[in-house]
């Protein structure tokens, strides 16, 4: 008996695909229908992948702010009020490094100082807000993509000595610009050719003083190696960065500002907190330790972020529920052209379930052969776009980049699924009825 | 990230480089004209208070007044100031021009406050608003010598025709503007002639030439006193300030003339 | 067409309802969202626009010294507009017929301490009653409310120029300690002086009055310090700003930088429809009068990078929704015309053998389609009103990239983003089925009478 059942639902399949084959014009507007709709959230999913993996990218690698940071408890809320009160002090970092230095999961770390003051080159004068780090590990923190991030001569850990990387706009503030007349070396993520691009100063040496964690006065002089693109003008306008030596140097401290830590697999992520916050607690020591996203310097882009995601949602809602009216167009059409195919069938002897179970395979080889045009459409659209090489701003802060979609295997999959199960259900819901006819009504159907 | 030339603190600062002379004048008492250098060894904290008398800080209080002439980017500024000092605390009134008249420092030892009519309460004055751009002309001329620094002697010099031991000196604490100052103090009457005041990584900022063309009397008998101080900006060449001092007398003070309320009228 | 016509294609779409009711709810569902995109982008576009122009005061349009907007930070008294200037400037824009709001403003920072601590500052000067004309401008009430009105206290234009009257950003206030403005203290309260801010009762003697005091460096390099009253307490709009922003009366500003320059002269516009016009007309003018001045447009990069900057990213991504959405609802439309075409080839033929041309079959059709969208659109209108109302009475509070304090979630589209959403949609639906019955339209009768074949 059970064999029979198989057999018969069985051959159901195999007319509900010839149906189908046999029936594709006919169900042409609604393949379409359906693939425009793969289409639409396979691509929407892949352009917020790839904004999303270039906005981490930005965080996590360009700015060396890797997996997790540390620093003293509450300074990402008040250290523009007291910098010195909510630094780590030496004891606090001593703590961090010799935890990191036994633990599995780490890989590398990166030190920060903010630093401001003045910056003086022969008559000018201006005003500095910068950063100090560890140039070896930010430089790998960075990788191969953004470890060159000069527009114009050498990023600090390529200069033999200590030496200053200005912003742009800070650079033309004191007479020291860019030279470069060569191709161009801005690359589709907003990297740049790692090439020493030639630029001039009228003052190469510049004295950058300021005012010590105690309230003295300190100066450096040191030459400037290169220009790089702090992005917003008016922090273009201030930027610098050099050594965490170099500063702590000049604000003569050993503090440091903020500390971030790479592991080797981001997903031990949870666990190294935890593990960092159990220590720091027996340590008696009061630090925040923290995802970057979670941080108020990743604020910017969470804020817009969560607005992409709530886009998504609505944007996906609708363009299913618009497949799904056209799903349930054809179904009905075609269950509607068909009664006396089922009458025919019913009185052959095959049952009501048998039916609806043809209609809704029906629906699904339906749904699939559009959700496989949709992906043929998909592959085709991500390229044509990577080709036109569209460039847009992806915020106020960024370079122009070039728009890109990314293979989102995961939206593709979940795609097909979904729409395959609304398809199936749209039909299964049209069959039900007709299939419920008495079998001579059917038969007599006009 | 805020720039602010306080240029016009380099008058009260300047006005209260007596100060140097503080306590240790004070505890001796006047002493008379200073004594010719002692035979070698020559120790350097001597020095240092030998140069700090002759700059003031007598008794019950010291009086004076003082031009400050500030050149910067090609414009000058001039203010008239009259000062009053005793012992740690100075008062510093600006008489001149008009647009400044009633500017009033106040200074308790290391905290200073700002007032002019109009203001409802004084400013505080934060040590960081006192170290930026031209501001740190005012703490060279408070420079408290003797007190605050450890000196070494570690040479001899001629500066502007005198002849100078050179000294080295070092902070004491971290609470003085200036890690280090080299400071040149003359062999003959023990004067200092001539100081460059250093960042903590021993580059020097400022530099100071000082002249000596007043004299106070105390106790009936004649002391030298600073009578011009020209401090020149090593980041800026070409700017400097001008403190000429005149009218030095000795004058008693009462202390409630040092009290912050009062600067409120 | 004759009425007769549009009688019979109405009849016609009784004929199948249910798959006209399921191509009008795609169109329809299509439509509301055309409208919740261009509801939101409205909205987010009008703010910043409003904030942009408003809030920051930027302007229509900005005059600068010549290299001002670069250098004026380096080199105040070199790089801004100095009192010949401004005269000459006033006196043009006082001129122009479409300006409708124009005035100088100044920026400048330095530090604010409340007697105890000191922190820097960002000041814009202004004239009040300028401030007050542009709160009170209707594209402020619509638009940035939050930034419009104040958080506590009154505009400066209340008060006296002998108060003081200076506004703190809130998280100034708050830095600060004065989160208590001029008005909660009595009329005779004097400032406290804190002698020891290490004492315990410091903080509490800092918030006993409205007073603080700024301290900079006067254009001339003297120390200059002024101190005022905390009147208000104001919401700059920008997180990075709302720590250290103030805004005061722009001569006192003047006074603490000894000048009587400003930065910038802003013009605002009655009709900023022809910007590019206005621009040309004011550069000229003032080139004619022989100032050395840069004369910008508020959509310039760069005096407005954030509008810029996002508007841009909006645009492109709403682009691409859109243009999906169309797709989607072209494709819709397109399946049932088919379908109906097909279905109906009989009726076609019926109709062709009895004199009807291709002409007024195709024009029959596209009256059922015409009709259906009509059905659609009102039906779309009517779910994407109760739904946007429902969306904006849920009162949802989200926080968009830079913006201080949030931003409501409301959706509410213009009266030319529901035309122009009308519009496309219509000229879908009409150009989809002219596409669907385009090829059975040109059969040969017989053939039609034939019927659908399967």
């Amino acid at each position: 008996m059970a064999g029979q059942q198989t057999a018969i639902y069985r051959q159901m399949t195999r007319l509900a695909w010839r149906n189908v084959l046999r029936n594709w014009r006919h169900s042409l507007a609604t393949i379409l229908a359906i693939a425009s709709g793969f289409i639409a959230v396979s691509l929407f999913d892949g352009f917020l992948e790839q904004l999303e993996y270039r906005n981490k990218d930005g965080y996590q690698t360009r700015a060396m702010l890797g997996h997790v940071l540390v620093q003293h408890k509450d300074a990402q809320y008040n250290s523009t009020e007291d910098q010195w009160l909510y630094a780590m002090t030496a004891q606090e970092q001593r703590f961090v490094e010799d935890f990191l230095q036994h633990d599995p999961d780490f890989l590398r770390r990166v030190r920060f100082l903010n630093i401001s003051g003045m910056v003086n080159a022969g008559p000018y004068n201006t005003v500095f807000v910068g950063l100090g780090h560890d140039t070896k590990e930010g430089a790998e923190v960075r990788g191969p993509r953004w470890s060159w991030y000069t527009v114009a001569g050498v990023p600090l850990e390529q200069y033999p000595k200590s030496s200053v990387t200005i912003g742009i706009a800070l650079g033309k503030l004191i007479d020291c610009e860019s030279t470069y007349q060569g191709p161009p070396y801005i690359l589709d993520a907003g990297n740049y050719v790692a090439e020493d691009r030639p630029f001039t100063c009228k003052y190469p040496r510049i004295t950058m003083s300021a005012t010590t964690e105690a309230s003295q006065v300190n100066a450096i002089d040191v030459p400037v190696s290169g220009i790089f693109d702090a992005g917003f003008r008016e922090a273009d306008k201030r930027a610098v960065r050099l050594s965490l030596a170099d500063a702590q140097r000049l604000m003569d401290t050993d503090k440091i500002s903020l500390l971030s830590v790479e592991l080797k697999d981001e997903r031990m992520r949870k666990g190294f907190i935890k593990r960092l916050k159990a220590a720091a607690e027996a340590a008696h020591l009061e630090l925040d330790i923290l995802p970057w996203q979670e941080h108020t310097l990743a604020a910017f882009l969470q804020g817009g972020l969560d607005v992409l995601h709530v886009f998504r949602d609505l944007f996906m809602t609708i363009v299913v529920t618009i497949g799904i009216m056209s799903v349930a167009n054809t179904m009905m059409k075609a269950v509607n052209e068909r009664i006396r195919e089922i009458g025919t069938l019913r009185s052959l002897g095959f049952l009501r379930q048998h039916l609806v179970y043809m209609f809704s395979m029906e629906g699904l080889f339906l749904s699939l052969l559009a959700c496989a045009l949709g992906l043929v459409g998909t592959v085709v659209l991500t390229v044509a776009i990577g080709m036109l090489r569209f460039k847009y701003r992806a915020g106020v802060l960024s370079a122009p980049i070039v728009l890109s979609v990314a293979w989102s295997w995961q939206a593709w999959i979940l795609c097909t699924l979904v729409l395959m199960s609304l398809a199936t259900g749209t039909a299964w819901f049209c069959s039900r009825r007709a299939s419920r006819m008495v079998i001579a009504d059917a038969m007599r159907h006009v | 990230m805020y720039k602010a030339p306080i240029r016009s603190l380099v008058t009260v600062f300047a006005v209260l480089s007596p100060l140097a002379l503080g306590h240790a004048s004070m505890a001796s008492g006047a002493e008379g004209a200073p004594k010719a250098a002692p035979a070698a060894p020559v120790d350097a904290g001597q020095l240092l208070k030998d140069s700090d008398r002759a700059r003031g800080a007598v008794g019950e209080g010291i009086s004076w007044e003082i031009d400050v002439q500030t050149f910067e980017d090609g414009t000058t500024n001039q203010v008239h100031y009259q000062v009053k000092v005793k012992g740690v605390d100075a008062l510093a009134e600006a008489m001149q021009p008009a647009r400044n008249k009633g500017e009033t420092m106040l200074f308790n030892d290391r905290n200073l406050w700002f007032f002019k009519p109009g203001l409802k309460k004084p400013v505080a004055i934060s040590a960081r608003q006192k170290l930026m751009g031209q501001a740190a002309n005012g703490d060279i001329a408070s420079t408290n010598y003797s007190r605050d620094y450890d000196g070494k002697i570690s040479g001899e010099e001629t500066v502007n025709g005198e002849a100078c031991y050179k000294l080295d000196l070092k902070a004491k604490a971290k609470n003085v503007t200036y890690d280090g100052i080299r400071y040149w103090i003359t062999k003959k009457d023990h004067l200092g002639w001539k100081a460059e005041f250093l960042t903590v990584s021993g580059e020097m900022f400022k530099s100071a030439l000082f002249k000596y063309g007043n004299h106070l009397k105390i106790d009936g008998k004649e002391l030298p006193f600073v009578s011009q101080m020209d401090i020149n900006d090593a980041l800026k060449p070409g700017s400097h300030t001008l403190i000429q001092y005149s009218q030095p007398h000795a004058e008693a003070h009462p202390e409630s003339l040092f009290n912050i309320n009062n600067l409120v009228r | 067409m004759k009425a007769g016509q549009w009688s019979m294609a109405w009849r016609n779409l009784a004929r199948n309802r249910r798959r006209n009711i399921a191509t009008g709810v795609a169109i329809g569902l299509g439509f509301a969202a055309f409208l919740a995109i261009g509801g939101y982008i409205s909205q987010v576009e009008n703010r910043l626009r409003v904030y942009t122009i408003f809030g920051t005061r930027v302007g229509h349009v900005t005059i600068y010294k010549q290299d001002g907007l670069e250098r004026f930070s380096t080199k105040p008294k070199q790089y801004s507009l100095d009192e010949h200037d401004l005269a000459v400037i006033r006196e043009m824009a006082s001129g122009m017929p479409n300006v409708e709001l124009h005035g100088p403003q100044l920026v400048g920072m330095g530090l604010i301490g409340n007697g105890c601590r000191s922190v820097p500052f960002l000041a814009s000067g202004i004239e009040p009653d300028l401030d007050r004309k542009l709160r009170a401008h209707p594209e402020m009430k619509a638009w940035v409310p939050d930034i419009r009105d104040f958080s506590k206290g009154r505009g400066l234009w209340e008060y006296p120029e002998s108060v003081g009257a200076i506004g703190l950003a809130t998280g100034l206030a708050k830095i600060l300690g004065k989160t208590k403005v001029y008005d909660e203290f009595p009329a005779d309260h004097k400032a406290v002086v804190v002698a020891d801010c290490l004492a315990a009762d410091a903080k509490q003697k800092i918030a006993s009055d409205s007073n603080v005091q700024l301290v900079a460096g006067s254009w001339s390099g003297m120390m200059a310090a002024l101190d005022g009253e905390a009147v208000v307490n104001f919401n700059s709009g920008m997180t990075e700003t709302n720590s250290a922003a103030i805004m005061m009366p722009l001569k006192l500003l003047q006074k603490l930088y000894d000048t009587d320059h400003a930065t910038y002269y802003s013009l605002w516009l009655k009709d900023p429809s022809h910007l590019d016009r206005e621009l040309a007309a004011v550069t000229k003018k003032l080139k004619d009068a022989g100032l050395s001045v840069d004369v910008y447009p508020w959509t310039d990069e760069a005096v407005a990078p954030f509008y810029t900057g996002t508007i841009q990213f909006l645009s492109v991504m709403t682009s691409f929704i859109k243009i999906v959405l169309a797709s989607v609802i072209i494709f819709s439309i397109f399946n049932s015309a088919t379908m109906t075409v097909i279905e109906r080839s009989q009726e076609i033929g019926m109709m062709r053998s009895m004199g009807f041309t291709r002409r007024h079959v195709r024009q029959l059709f596209v009256a059922e389609m015409l009709l259906l969208t009509l059905l659609s659109v009102i039906g779309g209108g009517i779910v994407s009103f109760f739904g946007n109302i429902a969306v904006n009475m849920l009162k949802i509070h989200f926080n968009p990239p830079g913006v201080a304090a949030g931003l409501l979630l409301r959706i509410d589209p213009t009266v030319s983003t529901v035309a122009a959403a009308t519009v496309v949609i219509f000229v879908l639906a009409v150009l989809t089925t002219l596409l669907a019955v385009r090829s059975v339209a040109k059969q040969n009768i017989a053939i039609l009478l034939m019927g659908s074949q399967r």
